[in-house]
């Protein structure tokens, strides 16, 4: 017998190498657990038949050959019933199945007892790539269906339940499935030359795979990682080649090198699987928290929800009673239950003007905590800035009137285009603005104008009233910041919730424009905002998206249907318009009855 | 005749409050205090000009209410005026209830003389639209 180190020598040993070796490393891991006890059998089976497939390809004789391909076939003739076992721990069958599994095996044991007759092998010939090939008895052909249906019946098992499987388990054995095609298709190489094909054994590289894939399997399943897996398989392989060469070293010196290459390939092999495993427990860190994000987005987004329930509970719960009261008031101060006397209107006026006070701060503080929370929502619609101006101003001529004030619209020269905007909340904008400068302006002029300059409609309310000083001016877009706050000289212009500049400045922002003001004090004041002419709906989403996180839908722009007619505070469908922000409460009375007529 | 109108609306003071302002400009005026109420009331041969439709109740909500009359023959062309006390509704809502309701209001901000009022004009509208068919 002499060392030959050939393609079947060397995958054979490699075979033998990788079995033995998981072998023992999957059985020493629990020795009491069925499903280690069953790979161990399973790896003595490979690592048998692979030993002496090995010691058969260095036989120099004929007889050397016949005896260690029948004691090759002692092993592989258990090959399947092993894996059949494996399979059964795996899936948890070993009970339900036991019979099967025993007449496996004691169909084995009869393969074995034919083993020792022609019935196996029946002589050995030379083929094209061998000296020595062992013959197909008569048996044998029926020894290889039984083996094929004993491979192929725990396989279909193993089908079965990995379809009604999911996760870690799945992967395991979706693994074993993988690993006994891999050995099929290697395995199957082995049997052309017995019945005299003439197809050399080359699948039996694909030997160590299978073993390896299925340890693999039950040591590491909860650490199935593709990357790892492969690197270690390389790393294994690699080495188990090097070991080969070295062990056919022709003299010292070579064996000295090889192993120095062993050595070094391992170490280097080892570096590497290690920081490819830290990357690996890295990934499952990262996967776990990204998990956990998600897991907290979807409590975030129902918390959402439930924060904007409870606002639309809270306004319509606050809304509901001062819409009777002030109501009924209005039915009352306008006679329409029965005639009062001037005490007793002048008794009823204030309240109704407090009710609707009362009105506009509910309004006002939930708006600001819509803005606050990145939820105001802008309805955009075709509007007709130029009509929403004069019929804002309609509505305040009697107010102004009473101060003294002249109120006018300074149009562009030619009408200005219709804008895509919330036409509601931009008619919010404009009452409030005029509504502050009728409130700090006595015996004065206030205007409105309008421009175009650089895409963009520029409107300004301007008014000849007491100012604002420098250190009021930073404070103005600030909640509950009001103008006077501080002024003891003035404490009616302390009226008001603080946020209707806050919330029209917000307003402004959302639609892509700004707000600003230039004011001296004792000489009055100009407030402007600027709109753009073109509404770009990408744009406008893109604002929306950096505003809010989580209901990105709310501002994309979508303008409602009809929205000219049917929108909630147009001038239309609400007469009067006393849903303004922060604006003096006497004139929504006084004007209420009034239909704005449009002045374009 | 007098005009019909019928009143969804959960909240009796208002409900009240409409209802006199709608009588003192001869409004037959029918009230329901759901739309599971108004519902059943429909089904009977009344027929009303006009329906005040308040969104928010304990069981089926107004727009729900809106979108199930709107698939009736008999109620699909009647004027709807939504009330609100609500100052903001989901979008997609808004929209839905753009294209079903006639018009659109928050309660807090109309006082019940301009809702008769408007509600007048939307059904006299709609009587002049009828009247007059459409040329273009």
């Amino acid at each position: 017998m002499h060392i030959v180190y050939n393609f079947y020598t060397i995958t054979s040993l490699l075979i033998f190498i990788s079995s033995t070796l998981f072998g023992i490393a999957v059985y020493s891991k629990n020795t009491k657990q069925s499903l280690n006890k069953a790979f161990g059998l399973f790896a003595l089976s490979v690592s048998g038949w692979s030993l002496f497939y090995y010691i058969w390809q260095i036989s120099n004789t004929e007889n050397q050959a016949f005896l260690y391909t029948r004691l090759l076939m002692a092993f592989a003739i258990f090959i399947p019933a092993n894996y059949f076992f494996i399979v059964l721990a795996m899936i948890e069958k070993i009970r339900e199945k036991k019979w099967q599994l025993t007449l496996a095996y004691i169909l084995s044991f009869g393969f074995l007892m034919l083993d020792a007759t022609p019935l196996m092998v029946r002589s050995i010939e030379p083929t094209k790539y061998h000296s020595f090939w062992p013959m197909a008895g008569q048996g044998f052909g029926v020894f290889l269906v039984v083996w094929f249906l004993i491979i192929l019946y725990p396989t279909l098992l193993l089908y079965g339940k990995i379809k009604s499987l999911e996760g870690e388990k799945r992967k395991q054995l979706i693994m074993i499935m993988l690993g006994i095609f891999i050995a099929f298709v290697g395995g199957s190489t082995n049997y052309f030359q017995w019945f005299g094909i003439q197809i050399p054994p080359i699948g039996n590289a694909l030997g160590p795979i299978w073993v390896v894939l299925i340890g693999y399997a039950i040591i590491k399943h909860n650490l199935l990682n593709i990357k790892l897996v492969a690197s270690e398989m390389a790393l294994y392989l690699i080495s188990s080649i090097l070991l080969v060469e070295t062990l056919f070293s022709k003299s010292l010196i070579e064996f000295v090198l090889r192993g120095i290459v062993l050595i070094v390939a391992i170490y280097v092999s080892y570096i590497a699987i290690k920081s490819i495993k830290t990357e690996h427990e890295q990934n499952k860190a990262i996967s776990r928290q990204a998990r956990q994000l998600e897991h907290d987005k979807k409590e975030l987004v129902e918390l959402d929800r439930m924060k904007d329930e409870f606002l639309q509970m809270a306004t319509h719960e606050l809304n509901t009673p001062i819409t009777a009261i002030q109501g009924k008031l209005d039915m009352a101060v306008r006679e329409d239950l029965c005639k009062l006397n001037s005490e007793q209107k002048a008794f009823l006026e204030p309240i109704l003007n407090e009710t609707t006070r009362l009105g506009h701060l509910s309004r006002d503080v939930l708006n600001t905590a819509r803005i606050d929370q990145h939820r105001m929502a802008i309805n955009r619609s075709e509007t007709d800035l130029d009509a929403l101006i004069s019929d804002t101003i309609n509505n305040f001529e009697i107010k102004a009137k009473e101060q003294g004030d002249s109120i006018a619209y300074i149009p562009m020269s030619k009408s200005l285009p219709k804008l895509n905007i919330d036409q509601s909340k931009i008619g919010e904008v404009i009452t409030n603005l005029i509504g502050n400068a009728i409130k700090f302006t006595e015996k004065g002029k206030i205007a409105v104008t309008s421009r175009i300059k650089d895409g963009e409609v520029i409107i300004s309310v301007s008014d000849t009233g007491v100012g604002i000083d420098k250190e009021g001016q930073k404070h103005l877009f600030e909640k509950f910041y009001q103008a006077g706050r501080f002024d003891p000289e003035n404490p009616q212009e302390q009226q008001g919730t603080g946020l209707g500049l806050y919330i029209s400045q917000n307003i402004i922002n959302l639609h892509g424009g700004k707000m600003w003001l230039e004011s001296v004090k004792d000489k009055g004041s100009s407030f402007y905002f600027s709109l753009p002419l073109e509404y770009k709906e990408d744009k406008a989403k893109d604002n929306a998206t950096a505003r809010k996180p989580l209901e990105v839908e709310l501002t994309s722009g979508k303008a409602p249907l009809n929205a000219e007619t049917k929108d909630p505070n147009t001038a239309k469908s609400v007469i009067a318009n006393t849903n303004q922000l922060s604006s003096p409460p006497v004139e929504n009375m006084n004007q209420s009855a009034e239909k704005p007529t449009k002045t374009s | 005749m007098l005009k019909k109108i019928l009143i969804v609306e959960d909240d009796k003071s208002c409900s009240d409050m409409y209802k006199m302002r709608f009588e003192m400009n001869k409004w037959e005026v029918t009230v329901a205090y759901s739309p599971e109420h108004a519902l059943t009331v429909l089904k009977s041969d009344y027929n009303p000009d006009a329906i005040l439709l308040d969104l928010m109740f304990r069981g089926m909500k107004g727009d729900e209410f809106l979108h199930l009359i709107r698939k009736e023959p008999k109620t699909k062309d009647t004027i709807v005026v939504v009330l609100t006390a609500m100052n903001f509704i989901e979008p997609t809502k808004q929209e839905e209830i753009n294209k079903e309701a006639d018009d659109y209001i928050f309660k807090i901000s109309i006082m019940p003389k301009e809702l008769v009022e408007r509600v007048e004009e939307l059904v006299e509208g709609k009587s002049i639209a009828k009247s007059q068919p459409k040329t273009d």
